[in-house]
């Protein structure tokens, strides 16, 4: 079922699709705008309680992709749902500019693409995500506050062949 | 110019004619033979298209020369032949004649693919012209018709360009009620005359659109469809039909039975992938009924489309071309619909295309059509010639059973020498269709295709070439479903009844070779010919072993982003589909969230570009996949599945490839394979029949 590493995403990007396969000088238009959803998203934290999704040893391991990596076509508006903050301290750029029905359309269309990114106004995207949490174990802490300091210092003190005799 | 054109005929054809007609012994036939399939080898692995042309002319030449050869000097004629030689003979020779003359206008047909790319839109949409998109449908289920319908609503047209209708024979309420609900026209008449041609001759006199499109009511076009096709028709006021091809999401029987889905090109791709691009070069690409626009002024001037023949589409678009409109094929699939689902749903279905095909080719003989060019006139002919493999192939079936099983010699020559000739033609005609069509065509499963059906068409394509009225216009069943594995006996009778000839005269030839006969040679040639037969025939009974089908929906492999939200209006899980029915979908399911079947939940597909949420049900969850079942959907919810499932523009564009390139050997090997299989299926199915009779037999007596 989940063999398909070949199978490529599908954008429905039309222009994007003309231009990666050279089918054509079309200027495709859109005449439905896009409803693009506005998503509250979930934080990306693992599930406490999931046997049955589960996944076994062998299975890649799998993520949710981050929100940045979802891909928007140029028409479509900033993924909504996510809670736009107020704009980091950066140089203002030019304001979007509609896309016109010009000839030249495609190279606007192509510059705006690659503007996006570093826009005036870009989005910021408040995930909500938790507080940070302590990664080392709490069973290893507390062995290793059970240890008398001489024994921490004499193994940290032991040279790299000493350890290589030892391991 | 015409002189020097007659120059250039004669400096190519008295070079060819002298190697086509040089009688040469057994060494040094064998030599050339070789010397032939060397250079073929050479050329096949030469990247420039100009090669494959070199490769062709080779090919020609190997198979001329052999049928020179037969015709000159194999026929058995003279001393120690008898009529009954002779009638043989003439059946296998005019087989062979068939054979060569496909193969001459296959390779003209397809000499050079033009590849046809849309063209550009006036970049002022309010000059774009007014379109009609008829959807004929007579007695399919609304289940089938919706998904075209809603994405036919969804197609990047202005909208007040854009008309959509219904043309439903089968007057049914709850298609009107859908047409309201949705705001598409649906249009009846007082009567089903003309089948569907008359249907869509019906609805023109009511619409007024400057162009046609034609969908079949399973075939869902994708979003971009008008606007890849209408640019070619702004750009050539000439244009009467912009055709794109049939694509099919679900399984032919032979994908299901054969388990080649997506791995073996299935029938039609050669026609749509190949032929239809090649025809385009001679402006003779034709209208196949749907996928299509048409022009209004130009079936006006027709006459409508076509209704003296079953195969409207193909008739029509020779009646254009006939007045000197052009047409054009652009070879990117633009909609998708259902295969036939059994197996004898497809035989109808290419009944029904051979006799049409027979029709025209008595009503309206493209060689003696006037106003075609050469050209067209070439590759209708091909087209409709193709039907008329039936007789052909069950006479390459047969014909070594003429020897082993009659002891008739119908080829005047040793067995080697045959071999010698033979070679060349049949393998470089192989590997120079490898080379043509190989994306398209796998070599030898032409050879399962044309088994399969050649029996069921003769009878259609003879009776309509006698007489071209008979018999009606049949549908072709779709949406319908295969709920058991069985073997059709019915439709399998004339394979496994050349399988047991086949299999007799294979003992018999043993036998004769171990008693000692004089001619080991020729008795070897004909065993490995019928051996041959036996893996074809194989593979057509493995067809006639339906697989039953696990699902109602479709499932299309597809990777879309999606959304998942445990309660409406709540948080979203970002995550991708593995394939999507109209059914429902199994996705990755996000690492972060439990699900438990049973569950309800919401899935969003495609969220750049969409809001609707559908309500579904878990069904299954595990190894990072959820499959969910939908829900009763409205309106809305249908069409936000139909758009991301069948209407994306990128849907199908890439579905081609996926697929293997052909190699012929390793064609050879999974047809020989699917030919042991289908034999070990009917050997199976025989012997239990067997059993279960005798043992129903024996109980009978016992209780009397």
């Amino acid at each position: 079922m989940n063999d398909m590493p070949d199978q490529p995403k599908s954008s429905d990007d039309v222009q994007q699709l003309l231009r990666d396969l050279s089918i054509g000088g079309l200027q495709y238009r859109e005449f439905a705008k896009p409803n693009a959803a506005h998503l509250r998203l979930a934080p990306n934290r693992p599930a406490v309680e999931a046997p049955a999704a589960s996944p076994p040893s062998s299975a890649p391991p799998l993520q949710t992709p981050p929100l940045a990596s979802l891909p928007q076509p140029a028409a479509a508006p900033p993924l909504p749902g996510t809670e736009v903050g107020p704009a980091p301290a950066r140089r203002p750029a030019a304001t979007p500019r509609a896309v016109h029905e010009s000839p030249l359309n495609f190279t606007f269309e192509r510059l705006r693409r690659q503007a996006i990114a570093s826009r005036a106004t870009p989005l910021q995207l408040d995930l909500k995500l938790p507080s940070r949490r302590r990664v080392t174990l709490p069973s290893h802490l507390d062995q290793l506050q059970k240890r008398p300091l001489p024994e921490v210092f004499s193994s940290l003190c032991r040279t790299a062949g000493d350890q290589r005799s030892i391991s | 110019m015409r002189l020097s054109v007659i120059l250039l005929i004669v400096a190519v054809a008295v070079p060819a004619y002298a190697v086509i007609s040089a009688p040469l012994s057994l060494f040094w036939q064998s030599f050339t033979a070789i010397g032939m399939l060397v250079a073929a080898n050479v050329l096949v692995r030469l990247r420039d298209y100009r090669w494959a042309l070199a490769l062709m002319g080779l090919s020609v030449l190997a198979s001329s020369r052999y049928m020179w050869w037969r015709l000159t000097e194999t026929l058995p004629l003279g001393h120690g032949f008898n009529a009954w030689d002779m009638f043989w003979a003439c059946g296998l020779i005019i087989a062979e004649l068939y054979a060569y003359l496909i193969l001459i206008l296959g390779f003209v047909q397809t000499a050079w693919p033009l590849h046809r790319k849309p063209e550009p839109l006036p970049a002022d949409p309010s000059r774009w012209p007014t379109v009609d998109v008829f959807i004929p449908s007579y007695n399919e289920p609304l289940q089938v018709v919706r998904p075209t319908v809603l994405a036919a609503l969804a197609l990047d047209w202005p909208r007040d360009k854009l008309n959509i209708y219904l043309l439903d024979d089968g007057r049914r309420d709850e298609f009107r009620q859908f047409c309201e609900e949705v705001g598409v026209t649906h249009l009846t008449r007082s009567d089903n005359k003309h089948a569907k041609a008359g249907n869509i001759n019906a609805a023109l006199k009511r619409t007024h659109g400057d162009f046609i499109a034609i969908f079949d009511c399973d075939h869902i076009p994708v979003r971009s469809f008008l606007q890849m096709t209408m640019g070619t028709m702004i750009a050539d006021p000439q244009i009467s039909l912009v055709q794109t091809p049939h694509h099919f999401f679900s399984p032919d029987p032979f994908e299901r039975n054969l388990n080649t889905f997506r791995k073996v090109p299935n029938e039609g791709e050669l026609f749509y992938g190949l032929i239809q691009d090649g025809n385009d070069f001679w402006d003779a690409s034709f209208f196949c009924g749907s996928c299509a626009v048409l022009r209004r002024q130009t079936l006006d001037e027709i006459g409508g489309i076509a209704t003296e023949t079953v195969t409207e589409d193909a008739h029509t678009s020779l009646r254009m071309h006939s007045r000197g409109w052009k047409s054009a094929y652009i070879n990117i699939p633009q909609a998708a619909g259902l295969a036939t689902e059994s197996l004898s749903a497809h035989v109808g279905q290419r009944i029904r295309w051979a006799r049409g095909m027979a029709q025209i080719f008595r009503v309206d003989n493209p060689m003696i059509m006037r106003g075609l060019k050469l050209g067209q006139r070439l590759c209708y002919t091909n087209a409709m010639m193709h039907f008329f493999y039936g007789v052909p192939r069950l006479i390459f079936l047969t014909s070594p059973l003429a020897y082993l099983l009659l002891g008739a010699d119908i080829i005047k020559a040793q067995g080697w020498m045959v071999l010698a000739y033979a070679m060349p033609h049949v393998l470089l005609a192989t590997i120079t269709n490898s080379r043509l069509q190989g994306r398209y065509r796998h070599s030898f499963w032409a050879e399962i295709y044309e088994t399969v059906l050649a029996t069921f068409i003769i009878a259609p394509t003879l009776l309509a070439v006698i007489n071209p009225k008979l018999g009606k216009f049949n549908v072709t069943a779709k949406g319908g479903i295969v709920d058991r594995d069985y073997f059709d006996k019915d439709i399998a009778k004339p394979y496994y009844l050349l399988f047991l000839l086949n299999l007799a005269g294979f003992s018999v030839g043993i036998g004769r070779l171990l008693l000692g006969n004089p001619h080991p040679d020729t008795v070897l040639l004909n065993l490995g010919w019928t051996a041959y037969n036996l893996l074809i025939i194989g593979g057509a009974l493995a067809v006639a072993s339906e697989k039953r089908q696990v699902r109602e929906a479709v499932r299309v492999r597809t990777r879309i982003p999606a959304a998942i939200a445990t309660e409406p209006g709540g948080e979203a899980y970002l995550t991708d589909t593995l394939d999507v029915s109209y059914g429902g979908a199994a996705l990755q399911a996000p690492e972060s969230l439990a699900l438990q079947p049973g569950q309800r939940l919401q899935v969003l597909l495609m969220p750049q570009r969409n809001d609707v949420w559908i309500d579904a049900v878990v069904r299954r969850c595990g190894h990072r996949m959820v499959a969910v079942e939908y829900e009763a959907m409205s309106i809305a919810q249908e069409s936000a599945l139909v758009q991301a499932l069948f209407g994306r523009a990128d849907a199908w564009m890439q579905w081609r490839d996926r697929q293997d390139r052909d190699r012929p050997l390793h064609a050879f090997g999974e047809v020989a394979q699917n030919g042991l299989r289908g034999a070990r299926a009917f050997f199976r199915w025989a012997f239990t029949t067997i059993f279960n009779r005798t043992a129903d037999r024996s109980a009978r007596s016992g209780s009397a």
